[in-house]
């Protein structure tokens, strides 16, 4: 314990020559102090205090300064003390194990410092190295950028690591696409530890650490030794470690900056459709009074008064178209801002197409529909409201363009992977120069349609939503008769067995 | 026509709109109060004791849903939501706030009228006391739990009967998916809206004269089912 402290207390190297001079210098005081003492001590009770002379020039400088002062004592003591004094030749050689001795006490003590004091060094660096990673983690919490990583990197490291340490963020960082597709697992890979891969690539000098996130690579850290052949074993673990601790924060950076454009996102999400609803109040309110006050005036009227009866009726009539397209128009705009909201749930198309019908009967209580559901369509997952808009959309179409008594026909069938539902209606038909795809766009109606009510939203939808189920949309004229087919279909799923009863 | 002049409380902000509807009610024989915020409403409910309320939500002073919540502390009258609100999501939270029915703005003064008398026939069902319930050629028994269509006895299971009794409990209003699973199943399956649609299902099979045009188990897309009477 003793030695060892002492040996820990001074860091002090000497160069070698003087090393050499202290060391002559104690044998000369030794030598000196002694001498007068010659006719009264035994020589054995000299060589002693020469031994430990040794002994401690070599705990205190080390390995060279230890065989030094075993070489000169040597010489001293043999000069100075042992007969015939003042030479070197010996007479009995009983001294020469006593040379001996010194020598290895020289030696082994040298030796044993040395091995202490490296290992003191080695301790001391470590723990340097252990509390400048502390403090660079704790810098690295604030480290917005690469520039700032780089600057905690130069602040905590490069001095205990005695390296140049430069962090490089690869040109092709994981892209945001993946990180967006796959949050959930990222983040699970990085609150549950492992998750990076490196390699090490000694070279000349210099370490470099390739920091990989899964199987993207993140950057490259780069440590060059400051002095030459410094042995990057010694902060190999600690540099992966850095590598870690860079990798999590830019991960970290990448996912915050990521929810923080998701909440911008949300927000103005959010304020769209808080405009959307509020213009739609606000039409609807002065629409409410129009179409109110137009049907008081109707039901007030006289039967005689036929011609103020009917334009009350036509006000009304009006009114409610205008309210139709402020509503399709305000619902395309949503659909189009936001992306459909849709609630998919599995369910039979029996109950939407029944629904359907409810509604479109609302607008045409006299129309009717004549119903075919193949036994075998099964559930199938949607959202109800969404399609019920879409297959009421097409029935209303249907009736639009086809004499009041006609025929309207509605079927659900299966077709390869899909279900298709199809509209089939008695009346003027498409015009089959006009392509299938044009019709469902916005504000495009078809030419042989003339001058209908409606700016054409209807069908484009129908098309924004049945595309947002994975589905297909289209039309046609009906073969062996007049008039048009309009279908849609909507993907055949497994069921999940949690819904099967 | 309905004995005694029914009460309709219409709590409506915009003046126009009060005044259309105020004559639908008084136009059926309604005796019609009228007011213009949800603090009002409260007051004027508490005071006069409406036998139905037709509601706005969009008021000035707060959400008609807050008047809902006051309200179904202490009044099980039916009361009718008169919204320009459109969304389904609306529709769910008024109804599950204790609204009977909804009716989107611009509205039809037939419809409205029509809405008006289906809620207080209920309700003068309901305060009658009486187990037999028609609809189409269907007749209900509540007392012996029979149920005929076209005299021939129907048999329905046990979940079935339920569903349907709970419909009937509230037939002319819509009743939305959470509180028929809540009340027919229990709290656990509030969710499970495909045990209903199936049930449904079922009970137009049986019901209905032709199931995929039901005339009286109506779906409210997204919001939930009604019985028609």
């Amino acid at each position: 314990m003793l030695i060892r402290k002492i040996a820990l207390e001074n860091t002090k190297e000497y160069f070698w020559w003087v090393q050499l001079i202290i060391c002559l210098g104690i044998a000369t005081l030794v030598s000196i102090v002694f001498y007068p003492f010659t006719p009264y001590l035994d020589v054995v009770n000299i060589a002693m205090v020469f031994v430990l002379a040794t002994f401690m020039v070599a705990l205190r400088w080390g390995n060279i300064a230890g065989v030094f002062s075993a070489f000169i004592n040597v010489f001293f003591f043999d000069f100075f003390f042992v007969p015939p004094f003042l030479s070197l030749s010996v007479q009995n050689p009983k001294y020469f194990s006593l040379f001996g001795t010194m020598l290895i006490v020289g030696l082994v003590t040298g030796q044993l410092t040395a091995r202490l004091k490296n290992q003191k060094t080695e301790a001391l660096q470590k723990q340097s190295i252990a509390q400048s990673l502390q403090e660079f983690s704790r810098e690295l919490l604030a480290a917005k950028n690469v520039t700032e990583i780089n600057r905690s990197i130069q602040n905590y490291l490069e001095e205990s690591f005695r390296c140049r340490i430069n962090f490089d963020v690869s040109e092709k960082p994981i892209s945001k696409e993946d990180l967006i597709e796959n949050y959930q697992e990222h983040k699970n890979n990085l609150d549950s530890g492992v998750r990076i891969v490196y390699e090490v690539d000694d070279d000349l000098g210099k370490a470099i650490v390739s920091i990989y996130f899964k199987s993207s690579k993140l950057g490259i850290l780069t440590a060059t030794s400051m002095k030459a052949g410094l042995v990057f074993r010694d902060v190999e673990n600690s540099l992966k470690t850095v590598a870690n601790l860079i990798a999590l924060r830019i991960i970290q950076n990448q996912f915050s900056e990521i929810q923080e454009k998701f909440k911008i996102e949300i927000e103005m999400e959010r304020l769209k459709s808080a405009i959307l609803s509020s213009i739609s109040h606000d039409i609807r309110t002065p629409l409410t009074r129009i179409i109110g006050i137009a049907e008081r005036i109707e039901s007030s009227m006289q039967e005689s008064d036929k011609s103020h009866k009917y334009d009350a009726q036509e006000i009304k009539k009006q009114g409610r178209n205008l309210s139709e397209m402020v509503g399709n128009l305000l619902e395309l705009a949503k659909l189009q801002t936001e992306g459909p909201r849709i609630k998919k749930e599995w369910q039979l198309i029996d109950d939407v197409l029944g629904s359907s019908i409810k509604l479109f009967k609302s607008s045409y209580p006299g129309r009717q529909i004549d119903v075919e559901i193949a036994k075998e369509v099964p559930p199938l997952e949607f959202d109800g409201v969404l399609i019920e808009r879409v297959i009421c959309n097409l029935l209303e179409n249907a009736a639009k363009y086809s004499p009041e008594t006609s025929e309207i026909k509605l079927v659900a069938e299966n077709a390869h992977n899909f279900v298709r539902i199809s509209v089939i209606d008695a009346g003027i038909g498409l015009n089959p120069s006009s392509s299938s795809e044009k019709i469902f766009e916005a504000f495009t109606r078809d030419d042989l349609h003339g001058n209908k009510d409606g700016i054409g939203l209807g069908l484009a939808i129908c098309r924004e939503i049945v595309y947002a189920h994975d589905g297909k949309l289209d039309a046609q004229n009906n073969l062996n008769q007049k008039g048009a087919k309009f279908s849609f279909e909507l993907p055949i799923k497994n069921i999940p067995d949690y819904q099967i009863q | 026509m309905i004995s005694a002049t029914k009460t309709i409380l219409i709590v409506e902000d915009d003046l126009i709109i009060q005044n259309l509807v105020s004559d639908v009610a008084l136009k059926n024989s309604f005796k019609t109060i009228v007011v213009g915020s949800v603090s009002k409403g409260i007051q004027l409910a508490i005071s006069t004791k409406p036998d139905l309320v037709i509601l706005d939500l969009g008021l000035p002073d707060a959400d008609g849903v807050e008047f809902l919540n006051n309200y179904r502390l202490w009044s099980n009258n039916p009361v009718l939501v008169l919204s320009a609100r459109d969304s389904e999501i609306e529709k769910v939270k008024a109804l599950d706030a204790g609204a009977d029915d909804y009716i989107t703005k611009p509205f039809s003064a037939l419809e409205l009228a029509a809405r008006l008398k289906v809620l207080l026939r209920r309700q003068s069902i309901s305060t009658k006391n009486n187990p037999l319930i028609k609809f189409g050629d269907v007749e209900v028994d509540l007392s012996s739990r029979r149920v005929l269509k076209g005299g021939q006895d129907i048999h329905l299971s046990k979940i079935e009967y339920q569903l349907l009794s709970v419909l009937i409990g509230n037939s002319g209003g819509v009743v939305t998916h959470r509180k028929l699973l809540n009340e027919v199943w229990g709290g656990e399956h509030s969710r499970d809206n495909h045990y209903l649609r199936i049930y449904v299902g079922h009970l137009r099979q049986k019901l209905e004269n032709d199931p995929t045009q039901p005339e009286f188990l109506l779906t409210d897309m997204g919001v939930g089912y009604r019985l028609a009477i």
